[in-house]
């Protein structure tokens, strides 16, 4: 349990963990102060959706609260939100592909997709926003993240090779965004 | 202007993974090819920018006041206790032996795995499975339910299929085939990883029937992983 008399931001991981078994709110507050940023800003890349990226943010501290008995301390407690986090993302954004009645783009990295119309140049993180699905997950989680093809692959129920095929068409794409400074 | 037909080669380059006699080539094709160099060069400054790129971005300030609203209509479960299992010492001993002293790298990505791995048992035994091997059951007094009984036959599935990694690497000592079976390993313990979650869940809601097809889902994933192993350990697939 945290103490009364401790503040919360006084005590370290493995404390505010054993205070959020014991069911302190405040455990759970100083655990987001310190990890909401991560798991909005993996959520928002994934998705490129600030409202759902909300979302995920709070079903992930949700199940955080509800589910932590399922952590078994063998991993970094960050390292289990973290994964939380994709996997509510990727749950979200295969719902809502549901919900259009397309499927998430994973496997459609050799044939056309709702690619945006090449712009002139744009900043990294809004030509990242600009990938179709499949092809952002991947980047997001293999060049940002810095996930490995298998974990992708695990994660999003794809074949590590189509991992690797959407890794190259995303950065394919962003160098075409990005503009072409070569002559 | 690129070259398409170097376009695979210059994927693998800025990935780091081509190899030395291909990356020779590739570099003297670089060298005279201003195209190519230049689509190598800002391929790299991707990879490096999205590298550096903040982890942290800020949420909204409204977002932990939302978050408490939940936990009012929603109180915490009681401590759980972690979910343990299962592929105790007998199995391990039964199935590694001695191969796995000599074959050495095959203890340190697979022997870990198995105690880390699994799913919360609490009724029904297999005798052919040993006596660390149980399946799930919410209840100990009752018969495993339809998907206890499902997800017991993909868990021996998956048992089968370890001891075929097993046997591959007992009968190779070949360090790259070592290697290429551990690249599934990772992936191996994201599944597990998952496999806990989902089952932990599932006991506490057993009849969520999008949880027991979650669950065998992973299992799914996990046998194909742990074939692919198999073949890449054995030899069988380079």
């Amino acid at each position: 349990m945290v103490s009364g008399r401790t503040s919360v931001l006084d005590l370290d991981e493995n404390e505010l963990i054993a205070g959020l078994r014991s069911g302190d709110e405040r455990a759970l507050e100083a655990l987001y102060r310190l990890h909401a940023g991560r798991v909005y800003g993996l959520g928002l890349r994934l998705t490129a959706d600030p409202s759902r990226a909300e979302e995920i943010v709070q079903d992930v501290f949700l199940q955080a609260w509800r589910r932590i008995g399922s952590f078994q301390g063998r991993s970094r407690f960050s390292t289990w939100l973290y994964r939380l986090t994709v996997n509510r993302a990727l749950d979200t954004m295969r719902k809502d592909s549901a919900g259009r009645r397309e499927a998430l783009e994973f496997e459609s990295f050799d044939r056309p997709t709702r690619d945006k119309p090449v712009e002139t140049t744009m900043d990294l993180e809004s030509a990242i926003q600009s990938l179709p699905d499949g092809a952002r997950v991947v980047f997001v989680l293999h060049d940002v993240e810095g996930y490995r093809h298998e974990e992708i692959a695990a994660l999003s129920g794809i074949a590590p090779g189509t991992s690797k095929a959407q890794l190259f068409r995303a950065r394919r794409l962003l160098r075409a965004r990005l503009g072409k400074p070569n002559p | 202007m690129t070259h398409p037909e170097w376009q695979e080669a210059l994927d693998a380059y800025v990935n780091g993974d081509l190899e030395a006699q291909e990356r020779e080539r590739l570099l003297e094709h670089l060298h005279g090819c201003a195209g190519c160099r230049g689509e190598a060069e800002a391929l790299t400054r991707i990879i490096k920018e999205a590298a550096l790129l903040p982890r942290t971005i800020e949420p909204p300030p409204h977002l932990w006041w939302r978050i408490q609203e939940s936990l009012a209509d929603m109180p915490a479960e009681a401590p759980v206790t972690p979910i343990t299992r299962s592929l105790s010492s007998r199995l391990r001993l039964a199935f590694a032996g001695a191969a796995l002293v000599a074959v050495f790298g095959a203890a340190i990505w697979i022997a870990p795995r198995r105690h880390e791995t699994g799913v919360t048992t609490a009724a029904a035994r297999t005798d052919s499975l040993g006596p660390d091997v149980t399946v799930i059951s919410n209840d100990a007094k009752s018969q495993p339910s339809e998907w206890a009984q499902m997800i017991w036959s993909l868990e021996r599935e998956s048992l089968t299929a370890e001891q075929a990694v097993f046997t591959g690497l007992a009968g190779h000592v070949d360090a790259a085939a070592l290697a290429r079976a551990s690249e599934v390993e990772p992936a191996l313990r994201a599944l597990d990883t998952a496999i806990n979650e989902t089952a932990e869940a599932m006991r506490l809601e057993p009849k969520n029937s999008m949880l027991a097809k979650t669950l065998t889902g992973y299992y799914e994933r996990k046998l194909e992983l742990l074939r692919m192993a198999a073949r890449l350990a054995s030899g069988s697939w380079a």
